[in-house]
């Protein structure tokens, strides 16, 4: 695969069709996805019979929105060749700095830009311990979770609350019989679509995901890329945090803690590889979909709890092993 | 230590520090400062009571760190161990609860740990999935199988635990018990992986899987066996918990995963293996064990504790990365 030309870059000269182009970015592992979907929908429509109304989707959706930001965010670090385990714990600081800025008499709007800017900041931090120590990013990050965690709890002083007020849970609302959450969440994949499919930014990170020996080479700034993409990973998170306190209103160190799993498994199952370089954003959205709709599922079938987890760490190796499989995998 | 030639500048001093001297002597200069610090600003830091205290964390944490060792010398890291322990100190306190005898409750702690470190080789090693990310699924799973069995989740465990299975409370000869039998496995850990040939191995491996191929190593298989021990020792850790504390529940071990990598990186393991040794990572699991107690014991709060652990995993592997040019 030691090729002169990069990956993700374009081997023909004519304009592609936008369906090829999507379907070139979120690869092969999506049309099975597509399937599993369909069939875990038709099963649960037959057991359920609220299943597939407006009201139950869009409750799927609403739900999973959260998840589903933090996860476009953990996939365009993925795809540029790094992982961010911090998204989870990052939330939690950008729930709590919201919360706190709010309940100190500050106006909603700067509430939420400084919780933005805080989470911007812990992307940038990232990025200083990856590209200018040289910290691997699986420690790096592992090690931001530890300090983010503690951080979070010292914002809020131990002691967990409450907001009601109706201006600061913005994201309750429901224009058009839709939640704001995923209003937010279409957004974000939009423009996160655009900018991975159609700019020469997006595809820079591919090149410097799939290969960044290769990507050095031909003068691409690799590290200064690498310290942009884990700040928007923060301040993705930053948006991802705003909306989630908004909407549940609770100012909690552990708002985000352990959200790295399901963000894992969804980005994962979506296709995105984690060796970087391949994968897109559609199927990690419509992994979003499916685990949302089996949890949904799930629920109102009255399965136990415990099964939850079992199936989620199941389904996350299967599809790893899956993606890996075609590419020879660990050895 | 080899001598690797960085290719960043260094100055005098982080020469010094990172340079020549091997991790463990850095670590054990660093645990006497800290144990000097302690002493000095909390007057109950050097009393033996406050020793015994520490014993208890440190033993389990140094049972559990050192399978886990195995692993990550040879490339694998595995960050199931906290559910790991969690599934063989709930299933131990059951059965002794339903009249097992002690020891039946030990071999299924053991074997349990065997099982989940099995399970981990088969995806490591026939699915091929990254371990990080295979030990992760594994964690989400064992420990929902922990949840059931405690029979829902928080897994709030009958209080009633029969004596038999508080053998690990108590002392002998002064010290407590599971101080001794932490000794003896991190001791037999040590000869294992720094004076056999299937430790040595393990280095082998974790250099480059490629050579040790090339040389006719039976590379997965080896692989296989040393994530099992990593689930072996989480499962004794377990068990050890489960008597020491009279009983766990399924939300034990949460996070400890995470300390036991803090502790076996200060030890100056790397996370693409191949470096690292057994009186580091007993290093690094004493300098862990004395940073939280002597924060606890200044009255610092939880969080504290998670920062500063974070910021201690931060320096132990930036020092690693000046030595070694780092990542790329």
């Amino acid at each position: 695969m030691t090729t002169t030309m990069l990956p993700g870059a374009s081997t023909k000269s004519v304009p592609r069709s936008i369906g090829s182009r999507l379907l070139a970015l979120s690869r092969v592992p999506t049309v099975l996805l597509i399937v599993a979907l369909l069939l875990l929908v038709t099963y649960f429509t037959v057991r359920l019979p609220n299943f597939l109304t407006f009201t139950n989707t869009m409750e799927i959706i609403n739900t999973s929105a959260v998840t589903g930001i933090i996860a476009i965010g953990f996939a365009i670090v993925l795809i540029g060749g790094g992982v961010d385990l911090s998204v989870g714990s990052n939330v939690s600081v950008g729930v709590v700095v919201a919360g706190v800025l709010f309940e100190n008499g500050h106006a909603v709007w700067l509430s939420f830009l400084g919780a933005i800017a805080c989470c911007t900041l812990v992307g940038v931090a990232n990025g200083l311990l990856i590209t200018r120590m040289r910290i691997n990013p699986f420690i790096a990050t592992i090690a931001m979770l530890f300090v983010l965690q503690g951080l979070a709890a010292f914002i809020t002083g131990g002691l967990p609350s409450v907001i009601n007020s109706r201006e600061f849970l913005v994201f309750r609302d429901r224009p058009l019989g839709i939640g704001l959450p995923t209003y937010a969440l279409v957004i974000v994949a939009v423009i996160a679509i655009i900018v991975m499919g159609w700019t020469k930014y997006g595809r820079h990170l591919y090149a410097i995901g799939g290969n960044p020996e290769g990507a050095r080479q031909v003068a691409m700034p690799v590290d200064r890329m690498r310290f942009g993409l884990y700040t928007l990973c923060g301040a993705i998170c930053g948006v991802a945090a705003v909306v989630l306190v908004s909407f549940t209103g609770q100012v909690t160190p552990t708002a985000g803690l352990g959200r790295e799993f399901i963000v894992a498994t969804v980005v994962f199952l979506g296709g995105v590889s984690l060796s970087g370089g391949r994968g897109g954003i559609v199927g990690p959205l419509l992994a979003l979909l499916f685990v949302g709709a089996l949890q949904n599922g799930l629920v109102q079938l009255n399965v136990i709890p415990e099964a939850v987890p079992i199936i989620g760490g199941t389904l996350l190796i299967l599809a790893v092993a899956f993606d890996q499989s075609t590419r020879g995998g660990f050895r | 230590m080899s001598a690797v030639v960085s290719q960043r500048p260094q100055n005098g001093v982080v020469r010094a520090i990172v340079g020549t001297r091997s991790p463990v002597a850095a670590l054990a200069v660093l645990l006497l400062g800290l144990v000097l610090l302690f002493s000095l600003t909390t007057s109950e830091f050097l009393t033996v009571q406050n020793f015994l205290g520490i014993g208890s964390y440190v033993a389990i944490l140094a049972i559990i760190s050192t399978g886990t060792t195995f692993g990550v010398v040879s490339g694998a890291l595995d960050i199931s161990v906290g559910s790991t322990l969690a599934l063989a100190g709930v299933s131990a306190t059951i059965l002794v609860s339903n009249g097992m005898s002690v020891w039946i409750s030990v071999a299924a702690a053991l074997g349990i740990g065997l099982a989940v470190g099995a399970a981990n080789a088969v995806a490591v090693v026939k699915l091929r999935v990254n371990p990080i990310i295979a030990t992760l699924g594994m964690l989400s799973i064992v420990r929902g199988i922990a949840y059931w069995i405690a029979g829902g989740s928080g897994g709030a465990m009958s209080p009633v635990v029969p004596e038999a299975l508080t053998i690990m409370q108590g002392e002998t000869l002064g010290v407590p018990r599971p101080v001794w039998v932490a000794a003896v496995t991190i001791g037999v850990g040590y000869l294992i992986l720094q004076r056999t040939r299937f430790g040595l191995y393990a280095y082998a491996i974790g250099r480059s899987p490629e050579a040790g191929r090339a040389v006719a190593l039976p590379v997965d298989r080896l692989r296989a066996m040393y994530l099992m021990l990593s689930g072996l020792c989480a499962g004794f850790g377990g068990w050890v918990m489960a008597s020491a504390q009279g009983g766990l529940n399924a939300n034990a071990g949460i996070g400890i995963e995470l300390v036991v990598i803090t502790a076996i990186f200060l030890g100056g393991a790397g996370i693409t293996g191949g470096t690292g040794s057994m009186t580091g990572t007993l290093m690094g699991v004493l300098v862990v064990g004395v940073v939280a107690n002597g924060l606890a014991l200044m009255g610092v709060q939880a969080f504290y504790q998670l920062i500063v652990t974070g910021v201690i995993l931060l320096i132990a592997v930036g020092l690693d990365a000046l030595k070694t040019g780092g990542y790329r």
